[in-house]
């Protein structure tokens, strides 16, 4: 298909709000900041130029290695986690059943509710007395599981070991977004299909896995892409509920950068932290599209 | 048709791209100066923090200033959260206010970045204000010679302050435990065994009422102790020093020791004062100015303050002090001056004793009707707070670290020995390394500075 001049110029018209506002507000400091990586600059001294030295501070510094192993830690669990359940609740509100607007409207709401306060309830959740979602544990008895495999009662977001546990399980909370979106890509799926693959004689499992899952992988593809950028950009959470402790466990990489820039004023170490992490997103979003040509399967 | 909306969007899009940098160039700087030589009245920033109350105060002192200053405008920024990186970001980029609120624990930041003016020439000239007015704590903190606070040039004045770590308590639940209303004389042995009647477990063991809540800043425990946490130059801490350690201990062992305190994962829970009002705690740490919103949120039980326990140095420590302080580059300092000085002076601080927000900074003023007899504080409580400020020392942190890279390095150590996973002196010794070298990397840079 061949588009010609005044196609372009529309599909360009289209964008163009988003490219005029990137170009105008986002470009400069962008570009600024890859240059003022290879400085050192508290706001006020003049940059100096250092060369690589923030880069070589950075291969020295064992917290730039916890936020990065905090991070994937992060990212390997929640992203996966929130793909399957957020699939899951998608099949669940696609039959069309009295009400199922009402769970559609449910699962989607955490989205819509104000961030800050949300998280500053989750903290109230989390306590490992009175929150309750160790007294769920409680009352259903699954306390008795941690206890046996030796966790013992969790501490969640107060302890080292359970706080970045605690943040995995608090991202299913939004996966209202992802569910809408796998939502539409179930309705895009022509019925005849599934109807065929039923006269065929195929179960719910196989039709599941060798109709829907196929025909869902462009989906899969695009939540999986911006999950994974989402997620290594991960700071609110820990910004409000722990400012990266307890003793750094939940310290990931976005709000060590934003502390080496805004509390400690470093500027030009923050902003080389900021281009290792624009250059791993780069990498990973490659790999992933890459792969993607192998199991991505467009109609 | 199709052809002719495309056409008309192209230009609009051109004309508002072409626009963009200029309009707003214009906007930002056109507007300022053409604002002014409209009025022929110079415009002063005032920066700082405050609930509405102070607000509406500021806004009437700002509204009686303007009266009797025709030619000065003044304006009234509100940064309630993370002051100090705001603050800082606006200087860096060029739109910094003339006046801003300086702390002590932040004024060695603002100094070593020399974004504050001597005060000194304009303080001789005042026909309004002299130093000798105000507390003389008060006054020391705002001293710095380039090596040493409490002497040379003066670059803030007390707006106000009080003893922030006087120990507020739950009357009812003294009663009820059987124990006599804390009357200051008490040891630190005699406070843990106070607070050790007055915790509160369920059938399950699980504390539901704890007998202090220790929200004061370790330096109130550290000086009582002897020690300081930065050396007398500032160029490092004394973490490891005996002094701190002893108090730090103390610190530690209310939470992880005697269990009277919450621990890491009860603090996580629910705010200070929130506990205090809910009775779920029957002693914490704070300054004047938490009376008033205390009298109007707590109905159901009777309160009262005391000094904390007496160790081996008899003396209350405040962090809380809010002073003014002008900014270096202003382009109107003489006019700053005079606002400040009217906010720093008798009217100014006479708006501060009517709202009892806190002490004000004023000695004269402290002491008249207006804040001792003033009808939303209660008098007994006031003369408490007005007697402990005689002995009280205010603290501040070093020019060459700010306090909040100083929490990032303490914070994490210290959370290892509230999860009772590092000993204290180990955790100080560690905090110390971080704290020091960090320290050092900053002069370096300030040297760089200097010298380039």
């Amino acid at each position: 298909m061949k588009l010609n001049l005044r196609e372009h110029l529309e599909g360009y018209l289209f964008i163009s709000p988003w490219i005029l506002g990137m170009v105008l507000f986002a470009l400069g400091p962008i570009l600024a900041s890859f240059g003022l990586a290879f400085t050192r600059w508290n706001l006020f001294t003049e940059p100096e130029y250092v060369g690589w030295a923030n880069f070589q501070k950075l291969a020295h510094d064992p917290l730039f290695y916890k936020s990065v192993f905090n991070t994937i830690y992060y990212t390997v669990f929640a992203v996966p986690l929130g793909l399957v359940l957020a699939l899951g609740l998608a099949m669940l509100v696609n039959h069309r059943l009295r009400g199922v607007n009402f769970f559609r409207t449910a699962f989607f709401l955490p989205n819509v509710v104000a961030g800050i306060a949300m998280l500053l309830l989750w903290k109230w959740l989390f306590d490992p007395n009175f929150g309750l979602i160790n007294l769920f544990l409680d009352w259903t008895g699954l306390m008795a599981v941690f206890e046996w495999i030796g966790i013992g009662r969790p501490q969640w977001i107060s302890s080292r070991a359970g706080a970045m546990p605690g943040m995995i399980f608090m991202s299913i909370w939004g996966l209202g977004g992802s569910m809408m979106i796998f939502l539409a890509g179930l309705q895009n799926i022509p019925r005849e299909l599934i109807e065929a693959a039923e006269l065929d004689g195929a179960g719910p499992w196989k039709r599941f896995r060798y109709v829907t899952v196929p025909l869902l992988t462009p989906t899969i593809f695009f939540l999986t892409m911006v999950g994974v950028i989402a997620s290594l950009q991960i700071f609110n959470q820990a910004y409000v509920m722990t400012q990266g402790g307890p003793a750094h466990a939940t310290l990931f990489y976005v709000l060590y950068l934003f502390q080496t820039a805004f509390e400690r004023f470093q500027m030009g170490y923050a902003c080389a932290m900021a281009l290792v992490l624009f250059v791993i997103t780069l990498i990973v979003s490659l790999i992933q599209l890459a792969m993607g040509k192998k199991w991505v399967h467009y109609q | 048709m199709d052809r002719s909306i495309l056409f008309y969007s192209l230009c609009i899009l051109g004309v508002v791209g072409l626009l963009s940098v200029p309009a707003a160039r214009s906007l930002l700087l056109g507007l300022d100066t053409s604002a002014q030589r409209e009025s022929g009245r110079t415009e002063i920033v005032l920066a700082g923090w405050g609930n509405t109350q102070e607000v509406a105060m500021l806004n009437q002192l700002m509204a009686d200033f303007e009266a009797g200053n025709p030619d000065i405008k003044v304006k009234f920024i509100h940064i309630q959260q993370n002051f100090n990186t705001v603050l800082l970001t606006m200087m860096a980029g060029g739109r910094a206010p003339d006046i801003f609120y300086v702390a002590p624990t932040t004024l060695g930041s603002m100094l070593s970045k020399g974004v504050l003016l001597n005060l000194e020439p304009y303080l001789e000239k005042s026909q309004l204000i002299g130093v000798e007015d105000f507390f003389p704590q008060t006054v020391e903190p705002y001293r710095w010679d380039g090596k040493h606070f409490g002497q040379g040039p003066i670059y803030g004045l007390c707006k106000d302050w009080s003893p922030d770590f006087l120990i507020f308590y739950n009357k009812n639940l003294f009663d009820e435990a059987g124990i006599p209303h804390p009357d200051g004389s008490w040891t630190r042995e005699e406070f843990v065994e106070i607070a050790r009647r007055l915790t509160k477990r369920d059938e399950q063991g699980r504390i539901i009422q704890f007998g202090v809540y220790n929200n004061a800043n370790p330096e109130q425990w550290i000086w009582q102790s002897g020690g300081r946490i930065f050396s007398a130059d500032r160029t490092r801490v004394l973490l490891e020093s005996p002094e701190v350690i002893e108090a730090l201990q103390f610190a530690a062992d209310l939470s992880t020791r005697w269990h009277v305190a919450p621990g890491y994962a009860e603090q996580a829970q629910s705010p200070v004062n929130v506990m205090f009002e809910t009775g779920r705690v029957a002693m914490c740490f704070y300054g004047q100015w938490f009376v008033p919103q205390f009298r109007k949120n707590i109905k159901s039980f009777a309160w009262g303050v005391a000094t904390p326990p007496r160790h081996k140095v008899d003396i209350y420590l405040s962090g809380g002090m809010v002073g003014y302080g002008i900014y270096a580059h202003t382009k109107h300092p003489q006019e700053a001056w005079r606002f400040m000085e009217y906010l720093v002076g008798p009217q100014g601080q006479e708006a501060i004793a009517k709202i009892g927000w806190n002490i004000p900074g004023r000695r004269e003023t402290a002491y008249s009707p207006i804040f001792v007899e003033n009808p939303n504080l209660n008098a007994e409580i006031t003369q408490t707070f007005l007697k402990a400020a005689e002995r009280t020392e205010l603290f501040h942190r070093s020019p060459y670290i700010n306090p909040a890279e100083y929490n990032l390095l303490f914070n994490p150590e210290w959370e290892l020995v509230m999860l009772g996973e590092k000993s204290v002196p180990e955790a100080l010794a560690d905090a110390a390394k971080k704290i020091n070298q960090a320290i050092r990397d900053n002069m370096a840079l300030q040297k760089a500075k200097v010298d380039g």
